[in-house]
């Protein structure tokens, strides 16, 4: 299950987190749930695939399902400020030792749909995660999308 | 149904008696029942089925710096399951003629007989939810894993949770299914800590877990420590002869189950009779009946834990 994949945990500027919307291509049917990161294609936001990394724009995860359909265009709205800190899982919890903070790292997708989205903790090839802190006990990573390739394909 | 034709010694008045087995009211000590609180939570439903969802919170807070903004959580419900409510009932036919001739109480017995069956159903139908708690094609909780399972996934958390032991009940794994209650993690991942309260077993380990809880020196050991369980835990003790191997199940069988289990009993409909007169009837008959509706489910582990008791031994 990917609905909650990811949060936000500081989003570090005054106030609470806030939402962006931003439009989702025709095609297929509300194929971003709530939590899951994404990227820019187009004009439009693409779910995150299986390493993906700062090959892809990314802009956020989301705050809410999509809405498209087979036929109409959709929308969905982003947690889009790249300042703010995530919180997400690792994808191997054993691989969370202190020379992981600060490398940037890609994005683990499980298969089927919307499979569980996890931060690939030890594969810094074109990553664009950069883990800040984490918690090996509770099992999570806290991290930002590094801001240079949040705005351009690296 | 039962008619002159079919019974005639009966109508006759051939028989001195009709011998009937006595039914045997629910007095056996520690009796568990499916209405017992402590092992199925009573739930009243006004619909055809009951749909649930778990609830996980946001785990253990964080360590703040003093000018760090405080860290959010993010609670989370899912994992859906419905349970569709069942029925079960009865009905006898009693033709007028069989109803007036019969000198032998028969149709007094008949209904009672049927009532007694429909009570035994309840029970056996109830407790398949702990006969099956091992099996992963029998009581689910919404992870889809069989009630006790060595890896319960949680909601909000990357972590497992492990309630199913298989060591024979007996002074060192009824500990261990304390301490599986008291270290049961909540579905986002925290300590929940539940007291352990209920012991359930099998009607043929009755006695060997009363000697468990009871005696004053710890029992079928060799030594003569003192018995925790009597002096330090008030554990209340049931026994189902419905989880035993006469049932379906296995004389084995153990569960602890802290006061928040989730074991639940959906009750649509309690149990209904009713009767039509023969003057009513078309063949001059009476007609008695009677139904309850309801289903059992168990959408989450928590507080509940169970040996299978494949391994180990009793003393």
């Amino acid at each position: 299950m990917a609905r909650g994949d990811f949060w936000i945990k500081d989003p570090l500027v005054g106030g609470g987190p806030s939402s962006t919307k931003f439009t989702v291509a025709a095609g297929g049917a509300a194929s971003i749930v709530a939590g899951e990161m994404v990227y820019r294609s187009g004009t439009d936001l693409v779910l995150g695939a299986n390493g993906d990394a700062n090959t892809r724009v990314w802009v956020g995860a989301a705050a809410t399902d999509s809405t498209e359909t087979a036929s109409a265009r959709g929308e969905v709205y982003i947690y889009y400020n790249p300042l703010y800190i995530l919180r997400g899982r690792p994808s191997t919890n054993a691989n969370l030792a202190a020379s992981v903070r600060n490398t940037q790292v890609t994005l683990d997708v499980a298969s089927g749909t919307n499979g569980k989205q996890t931060i690939d903790e030890d594969d810094t090839t074109n990553g664009t995660f950069r883990i800040i802190d984490f918690d090996s006990t509770e099992q999570f990573v806290d991290f930002q999308l590094a801001i240079t390739d949040h705005l351009t394909a690296g | 149904m039962a008619t002159s034709a079919l019974n005639p010694n009966v109508v006759k008045t051939k028989l001195d008696k009709v011998v009937y087995n006595e039914f045997a009211p629910e007095k056996k000590p520690g009796y568990a029942s499916v209405e017992n609180s402590k092992i199925f939570n009573q739930v009243k439903i006004n619909k055809g089925a009951q749909q649930e969802e778990i609830f996980a919170s946001s785990g253990y807070w964080d360590q703040r710096g003093e000018d760090q903004n405080v860290p959010l959580g993010q609670s989370k419900v899912g994992q859906g399951v419905t349970y569709t409510a069942v029925e079960f009932s009865r009905r006898e036919q009693i033709p007028k003629w069989f109803f007036d001739d019969e000198k032998f109480n028969m149709v007094t017995n008949m209904i009672r007989g049927m009532a007694y069956n429909g009570r035994r159903t309840q029970m056996l139908k109830g407790f398949a939810t702990w006969r099956n708690a091992f099996s992963s094609t029998g009581t689910l909780t919404s992870d889809s894993l069989s009630l006790c399972n060595n890896s319960h996934t949680l909601l909000n958390s990357n972590k497992t949770v492990d309630n199913y032991l298989t060591e024979k009940l007996n002074d060192g794994s009824l500990f261990d299914l304390i301490s599986t209650l008291a270290e049961m993690l909540t579905q986002d991942g925290v300590l929940a800590g539940y007291t352990a309260e209920t012991l359930l077993v099998a009607n043929r380990r009755f006695k060997g877990a009363c000697e468990l809880l009871d005696s004053e020196l710890s029992a079928e050991t060799a030594n003569n420590a003192i018995n925790v369980y009597s002096s330090k835990y008030g554990i209340f003790l049931l026994q189902s002869e419905m989880i035993g191997a006469a049932a379906g199940g296995s004389d084995h069988y153990a569960f602890m189950l802290s006061r928040y289990h989730e074991v639940n009993r959906y009750i649509r409909e309690a149990l209904t009779t009713w009767s039509k007169d023969w003057t009513q009837s078309d063949n001059r008959s009476f007609i008695y009946g009677a139904a309850y509706r309801e289903v059992y489910g168990t959408p989450d582990f928590a507080g509940t834990a169970g040996t299978d008791g494949t391994t180990g031994a009793y003393a």
